[in-house]
Parts: C-alpha cells; structure tokens; sequence
C-alpha cells in the first residue's frame, strides 16, 4: 500500500491542519548554546509540527558509537480508560498513563506524550553501555498516531543532524506495536535518512487487518455472549465514547464473572468459554497465554487419576491444557485494544470525512463472511475435544455466526481509513531486524511472518536473496520448551504469579521479550548494516539465533493472519 | 488402524486449499535424515496418559522390526532409526514432540503419527516443510488429501470407508437387511465421517444418538433407553473402544439385546475384556476388518511377525502385530525408493509402488499423485465369545473417502510375504 493520501482526502486533511507536512523543529537543547546533547546527559525539548506538539528525549551513552536509535513507542489510548479496567490493563504502573477524572465516568486513565527512547529501562541501559545514542518521542496526539509519530521523528531526525547529537554516523530506526507501523513508515518517506529499522511485534499486516481480527472478535462476542455490545460504528463524541467504554466494562465483566465461576453459560444460551475460545480460534489468536502452556497438567490430577480429579473438583481449569482457559486470558487485551483503536479510528474518519452523526464511521465490513471457513480442518481437528464436551455446541455456534447481523463498511471510511500511512512490505537495502513472539495475542506473529514474506518476495529482495545480501531477519521468541504453567502445592488452579515467572518473558504475551532479545536484535542490526558481503551477512544473522528463547527453526513460520474477506462469496 | 486408538476427529470444512504443493521446498540431494549408513525417521505417539493403553505397543513393535532388518543389511545398506516422542495423546505436546524429530533429531520422514487431533495439529507444517509424513495412524478422512496435503499419506482405510463397507454389507445381508438399524457415534469428525459414510450407501437409520467424548465415563443409559425404546434391532456404534465396552455392558445389565455392529477401532477384546470385566460381551458382534486375524497363526504373515515379536520379548496383541505390519510396508517403501534416497524420491516411489507393497493387509493398498487413500476397504468380521475375529467374507468391500459413492464387493487375493519378512 502506498503512503500518498488521495488528493480529495489530502485536501480535507490539509484543511484540517492534519496534512503529513513536516515542519522545522523548533526545540530548545538542553545545552542552549551548541545545541547538542552531551556524553552521558538526558536531554528533552519539545517539537512543533502540523499535527502539533510533541516532547522529545535524547539519552547519550559516556562513549558513543556513532549510532543513533531512534525509537517510536506502541500505541496508547487516546480516551481516558475507567479506572477499574486501566487497572487491570497495568495502566496504573505505567508512565506513560496518566490518572484523570471523567464526569459520569470518574477517575480513569489516559495516554500522555511522554517521550520514550526504549522498551524498558533495563534495554536502555543495556544500549546506553554499549555506546547508542537513544532518542524518541512522545506523539502530539495519542491513538492510531501513525502520522504523528511519524511527523514527530522526522523533526527528531532534523533536530540530530543539524547538531542535536554530536558524531552521529547513522540513525537506526526501531519501534514495538504500533512504533512498529511508524519505524517502516517513516524509513519510507526517509530512506537517505534512516540506516536500518528494526520494527518489533507490529500490526504490519496493516491496519485493515488489526481491525478484521477485533471484529472477528467483537462480532463473535455479539452474536454469542452478548448482543447488547454496540463493536462497530460508535456514535460520534461523547455518546461514542460512552459506548465505547460501555462494551470494554461488559466483555471484563464477563471474563471476570467466567473466572469467578459465577457465570458460565451466557444470555444467548452459548457456554462462554467455548464462545470465547471459538472467537479466538477464527481470529488466529493464540491458545496458550502466560499462565495456561497447553501441556502441563496439575501434578495433582496427575496423581488422583481422571476420575477422582473431577469428583475432587479439579476442572479443565485445573490444568494448563486448557486452550479455552488460555483464550479467556488472551482476550481482554485484544478487546481492550479493539475497541478503543476502532473507536478512535471512526471518530478520526468522522473528523477528516466530516461525517454527519447520521453517517456510519465503519470502516470493516463483516458482510457475507464464511465464519466456519476461518475456523481451519487443523483447528477443528486438534480442539475438537473441547467443542465435543458439550454436544452440538460448535455447529450451534457456527450457524448463529451465520445468521447474525453484520457490520457493512461506509466505502468513505474505508477510503480514508486506507489513505493513511501505514508499513509496506518491500526491501529497501536497508537493514531490517523483525522481533516477534511467537504467541502474542494482540498482533499475531502472522503479522510479521505476512511482512517478511512481502520483504522476501519484492524485487529488491529477491535480487538480495539471490546473491546473499539480503540483509532483512525475521526472530521469533519462544517460550520454555517443555512448559510453564506452575502451581502452588495443592492448588486447582494454576498460579498466575509461579507462570510468568517461569516463562521468563519471551515468547507469550505482547512485545514480551527479553532484554538479551532486544540487545541481540539491535547488535544484529548494526552488524547487518555493516556487511559487505554473503558471508558476513549470513554471520551477522547467525548472532540472533544464539540467544536463549529465540527459535532456532530457520524453517519456522508462524499461521498466517486470518482473512475474513478471503471467505466472502 | 485395525484396533488402534481412541479417536478424536476433525470435522471435514469446505476450505479453500493452501495451494500447499506450490511452497513444499524441493527436495535436495542432501535432505535431512539420511546419510551412508543411516535413515532417521521420527513417531508422535502416546506411550503415556489415558490414551496410552494399547498403543503403548506399536512403538517398540515398530522398533523391534527395524532391529530385525537393521540385523540383515538393512535398507539399502542403511540402518533405520525410528525416534519416538510421548506426546500423550494431547496435540500441544505433539507440536512440541514434531519440532523437535525435526530440529533437533533431524528426521528424514513422520512414520506412523498417532491420532487425529494430535496430527492436526502438526500436519500443515509438515507439508510446508516437504517432510513426508507417512502412515498416519488415524482414520480420519481428511488426511487423504494430496492437494492439500501432499506429504502425508493415511494407511489404513478412513471412517467415510468403513461407513460404506458396513453399509454394503447390511444392505446385502439376508440376516441384517430386514433389522431395524439404529445408529450411535461420538460427536465430532467420527461420527461425521460415519455419517457422510452410512449417507453415501443409502443406509437410512430409524434411530440416531450420540455421546461426545468422556461421555463414556458417567455411563450410555440415556441412550440405552434411546434405542431400546425406538425398538432397535441393529445397532451401529462408531465410538472409541472405551465408550463400546461402556456402551455393551449397559445394555447387557438393561436386558437391551440387539445386533450389534462396531468399528474396527473401537472395540479392541483386550480392552473390552479389561475394562467389561469380560471378552464375551464381544460376542456375535459384527465387526469390518481389513487384516488378517491375529488367531490365524497358520498364516505366514502373523507366523513370521510372531516370531519377530517374541524374539524381542514383546506381548503379541493386535498392536504389536499392527505395529511390525506397518513397519515392514515402510521398508518396502523405503527399499523401493532406491539407494540415492531423497524425500522427493521417496514420495514418488509411494505413489508408484504402493500396489506392489506387501502385508497382512488383505485389501489393495492405493496411493498417486491424486489419491492417497492408502488401505481401500474391509472384509466383514465377527467376534466370537474370546474376542477372536472370524473372517465371514472372502469378498472385500472397497469404497473412497468421497462424500458420495458406495463401496463395492471385490476380490482381492494378497501376494505372500517376502523372504524372512525383510525387504
């Protein structure tokens, strides 16, 4: 997909001040009269652009190597997030979330524009010592902030080369999540500028797709848990917004009820977490989660055998089998983020497109969608245990996804909503490092395994291919090989806490990476980008694949995405 | 598989194919698995958990078999070395086994993979990899499909078959043909192969019923009484051999006494007899079969399998003999293939061969470019009270996994083994 808007909706855009037009930076350093940011100093200013303000910080290490990382963060909720589901999200703990009160809805949290020059401290210190200038900026606005993260880097980018960082021999470009989409947009309208990307766990199957999973999702959620959801073309403004936060309090109200054992079967008469496990499944979302593996079963079931398990009262729950137990954890996320992403896309169609309140800000069309074709033979045939625990359950559920009532898009929305920038999978020359984990629930590894693919097959990369030189590695993380569902001594259920420790963050989850991971990834980059021949292409892409938890497999492919409108007809 | 396993099928969606035979990576000279001396193939089966029972046995079967021809100049002048993961009969493990005959044992093909969820889970990555990944140990029919699935290749026939055969031989039975037919079977894909099956040959059921899987353990007296009060006077029951010994004795204890008919997967004697508490309920009770009759020692195909089981110290039972049957067929395979072996070649050779391969099978074996549907048919069987199958045809009955079709009598006369069983 090209990153040129439409000249109709360039000319709305303009109009609105919201045209992709960079503009010079006008920052202060934090050294005034030389206007660079000293060895082992924090600097931080603010940048001023056509889609607004947005603050910058710049790290240097005590000795610099001459390259500069320019980092772009992942995506944070423009609405504030009522209090009680921030929460639960970690929004409390985060940075970069800030407390607010709501009239009618009170105390919430909502993103802020805090720069941010890296994943975590941790990787900060790990570059810093390794001689990196780390740079980054925090958005002018929150949200689907493609084009203003990638307006905000490109101030950066003029800030550093006219003196902001002292010696810089190259800028490399990397970003998590939606910093992802940003990283290869912005090297796609700056080439000459940008020495190499290293995008991390992105929605780069587009946008479009993102969205086709959340309604694939939401839609399942209306149709068989909970028909009163709204899920697409929110109102506009404040009712919106109501709706919005409304159908997040209702899917965590009924995870939380399902995980309290106080609901099991919903209003439409479907078991929840088979429903749940069915939207997953359709959506390609992944079966294991950060507590539930997927094969370790409770040593004490193991012990009582079937039978006395269950007149124990030891459940499916019970062990870290369960892929619908697992699902039940992996949506929340997934929903949080496909409901305030939609949200906030539709009132940005409603906004450019200067829709009226009468007018549908959809922008995916569910219409004439097979669901039974999403569900793939290899799904049906390794989780038809779980459907078979409640006869008929699936063929009930597939026919009312059937006969359901479907979204159908406004061709307007689409159209804007496909106009803007997003990451195009081709090989530039440049150096390119994708880190994903192979489970993670909010941007399938198919994202990554889709863009590389498209990175391999474009003709600059098949020209590298064939000589050695393609200079682009795509990592998966991997989580413990033998499991790591943990439980207390005696326990029925699994412990969350014992889990998480035990998969030591790599592998499950989103952007869940280790900071050896994401060190190795970027030393990789620099020595992809040094490469001058086969040879020393293929070694520097031999240092990735010794890092404990990345797969080894260079074989290995991740499911491709799921394509709703592949179904259609 | 004659007696094989618990079963757990995947329903056959209308899916556009992956057009996975356009991205299988071409077999090179080198392929993994195979050097001067040595042929290195990999098995995802449960030797533990609840599944375990009975195919516990065809592993070191299997194993004791390629000892056997390892010891006679093996293949080629190779020896085989069969790598087995306990996955447990649970398709997480069976990801977690496959990846690691691959990566780490670097195999040169899948051989016997047990169960129809558990090879789900890893068949479309085989394929993509262009790992033959053969003798799939399930009758689930979507397997047989090369357009989808070109490296795999099913052996013994598919649930869609067995359906057709049964239905041929009620509806040209005197003695079953005016019965009232009934039919139970285990929600899932079994049963609807079963059902595609029974559609294809005509059969119409006064009664149908089910149980999903577990079932078995609270008990069949809701659907005894289903039966018993539609007036049942043949059951059909396709369901795993746990839920027919559950499923006999229930209606045994209600004084339900119909003809009885049951897969071949699903009524293992050994197990029946463990679990009823007695072989005889087994008895009278139809049953297709495609193999020749452990009992019929006086066969030179169950002789010379005995012997090699007992030299290794194995229980001779139905899956050690199913186990040395299909080992002995893979290194035919493997044989035919020819000494500058490659995955490509050996897929070929598959393809090309697959008639010429000898077995205790009694039916024709077919595999093609467009047809893997390995094992074609069944004779008709019937228990007697120490869980022996008696051969009732000498016609075998052949039928395609096609959703449509009826299987037709046919007569088959299998060549003889090879000498000293090697190939």
């Amino acid at each position: 997909m090209k990153i040129s808007l439409s000249r109709r909706v360039t000319a709305v855009v303009a109009a609105l001040g919201l045209a992709l037009v960079a503009v010079p930076a006008a920052a202060p350093a934090a050294n005034a009269d030389d206007h660079s940011c000293g060895l082992g100093q924090v600097c931080t200013g603010a940048l001023s652009g056509s889609l607004g303000d947005s603050m910058y910080q710049i790290r240097m290490p005590a000795k610099f190597n001459g390259t500069v990382l320019l980092y772009s963060h992942g995506y944070r909720i423009a609405q504030p997030v009522p209090a009680q589901i921030g929460t639960a999200l970690g929004m409390d703990k985060a940075p970069y979330y800030s407390s607010t009160t709501v009239p009618g809805v009170g105390p919430a949290y909502v993103g802020n524009g805090i720069p941010q020059v890296g994943p975590s401290a941790e990787v900060i210190g790990a570059l810093l010592n390794q001689g990196y200038a780390l740079a980054g900026t925090g958005y002018a606005n929150q949200g689907w902030a493609v084009a203003e993260g990638v307006e905000s880097n490109e101030n950066l980018i003029k800030l550093i080369n006219s003196g902001g960082i002292k010696g810089t021999k190259q800028i490399m470009a990397w970003g998590d999540s939606l910093g992802a989409v940003i990283t290869q947009a912005l090297v796609q309208r700056n080439p000459g500028k940008i020495a190499g990307t290293m995008p991390s766990c992105g929605a780069l199957g587009g946008l479009d797709a993102a969205m086709e999973t959340a309604m694939t999702v939401l839609y399942t959620w209306k149709t068989l848990i909970d028909p009163s959801l709204v899920a697409a073309n929110y109102a506009p403004g404040a009712a919106g917004y109501a709706q919005a936060v409304g159908d997040l309090a209702k899917v965590f109200g009924t995870l939380n009820a399902v995980a309290t054992g106080q609901a099991s079967v919903s209003s439409a008469g479907y078991p929840i977490a088979l429903a749940n496990l069915l939207a997953g499944l359709m959506a390609g979302l992944p079966t294991v989660s950060s507590t539930y593996d997927g094969v370790t079963v409770n040593p004490a079931v193991a012990t009582l055998g079937t039978g006395a398990a269950l007149a124990g009262g030891y459940t499916p729950v019970s062990s870290g089998q369960s892929a619908a137990a697992a699902m039940l954890q992996n949506v929340g996320a997934a929903a949080a983020l496909g409901v305030f992403v939609r949200y906030d896309m539709e009132q940005r169609v409603r906004l450019i497109g200067q829709l009226g309140a009468d007018q549908s800000a959809n922008f995916t069309s569910n219409v004439g969608v097979n669901y039974s074709a999403l569900l793939s033979p290899e799904q049906r045939g390794q989780f038809e245990d779980t459907f078979a625990t409640v006869p008929g359950s699936l063929d009930a559920m597939l026919a009312a996804l059937a006969a359901g009532d479907r979204f159908a898009a406004n061709p307007v929305a689409q159209k804007i909503v496909s106009s803007l920038p997003t990451a195009e999978a081709t090989y530039n020359n440049k150096p390119m490092v994708l880190l994903t984990d192979t489970y993670d629930p909010v941007t399938p590894a198919g994202n990554a395994g889709g863009f590389f693919d498209g990175v391999k097959m474009s003709k600059k990369g098949k020209k590298a291919e064939k000589k050695g030189m393609l200079k682009a590695v795509s990592y998966y993380a991997v989580p413990p090989a033998d499991g790591w569902t943990s439980f207390e001594e005696g326990a029925k259920s699994p412990s969350a806490a014992l889990s998480a420790l035990k998969l030591g963050g790599s592998g499950v989850g989103h952007c869940a990476f280790t900071t050896d991971q994401t060190v190795a990834a970027v030393k990789v980059l620099a020595a992809l980008a040094d490469a001058k021949s086969a040879k020393k292409v293929a070694a520097a892409k031999r240092l990735g694949y010794k890092v404990p938890g990345i797969n080894k497999d260079r074989q290995y492919e991740p499911p491709a995405l799921k394509n709703p409108a592949a179904t259609v007809g | 598989m004659g007696k094989a396993f618990a079963t757990r099928a995947i329903a056959v969606a209308s899916i556009t194919a992956l057009g996975i035979a356009g991205s299988i990576s071409p077999a090179s000279a080198a392929d993994p698995g195979v050097t001067k001396s040595k042929i290195t193939i990999g098995m995802t089966t449960p030797l533990t958990g609840p599944a375990a029972p009975g195919y516990k046995d065809i592993a070191p079967a299997a194993k004791a078999y390629f000892k056997y021809v390892n010891a006679n100049g093996g293949i080629n002048g190779r020896k085989v070395d069969l790598k087995v993961y306990d996955d447990a009969y649970n398709p997480a493990k069976t990801k977690v086994g496959t990846n690691q005959l691959i990566n780490r044992d670097k195999i040169f093909a899948m051989y016997g993979a047990l169960g129809t969820p558990t090879h789900s889970a890893v068949v479309q990555d085989l394929n993509r990899r262009g790992i033959p990944d053969v003798f799939v140990n399930t009758g689930g029919a979507a397997f047989d499909n090369p357009r989808r699935y070109p490296m795999t290749f099913p052996y013994f026939p598919s649930y869609i078959v067995e359906a057709k055969a049964m239905g041929y031989y009620i509806s040209n039975t005197s003695e079953l043909k005016g019965k009232r037919a009934c039919l139970m079977y285990q929600d899932g894909e079994f049963g609807q192969n079963a059902k595609t099956g029974f559609k294809a040959a005509g059969i119409n059921f006064a009664e149908e019923t089910s149980y999903y899987s577990g079932q078995q353990l609270a008990g069949f007296q809701s659907q005894v009484t289903t039966l018993a009060r539609a007036k049942c006077e043949l059951v059909v029951f396709f369901g795993v051999t746990s839920a027919t010994a559950v499923l006999l004795g229930t209606a045994a204890k209600a004084g339900f006494k119909p003809t009885w008919m049951v897969t071949s997967v699903g009524s293992d004697p050994d197990i029946i007899g463990a679990l009823a508490g007695s072989k005889a309920l087994l008895n009278d009770v139809y049953v297709p079969s495609w193999i020749v009759p452990i009992q019929d020692t006086s066969n030179a195909y169950v002789k010379q399998m005995k012997v090699i089981a007992n030299r290794a110290g194995l229980p001779w039972n139905f899956y050690t003999y199913y186990g040395i049957n299909t080992a002995y067929v893979l290194a035919q395979a493997l044989e035919s293939a020819g000494p500058n072996l490659t995955r490509k070649g050996f897929v070929k050779a598959l393809e090309k061969n697959a008639s010429k391969f000898r077995s205790a099978a009694v039916v024709p074996m077919r595999f093609s470019s467009s047809s893997h549907q390995g094992l074609t048919g069944f004779y008709m069987g019937q228990y007697d009270a120490a869980g022996n199958v008696d051969r009732l045809t000498k016609y075998i009955m052949v039928a395609t996994s096609s959703s449509s079709g009826k299987a037709k009598k046919a007569a088959y006369r299998p060549a003889g083994p090879t000498k000293k069983l090697l190939p």
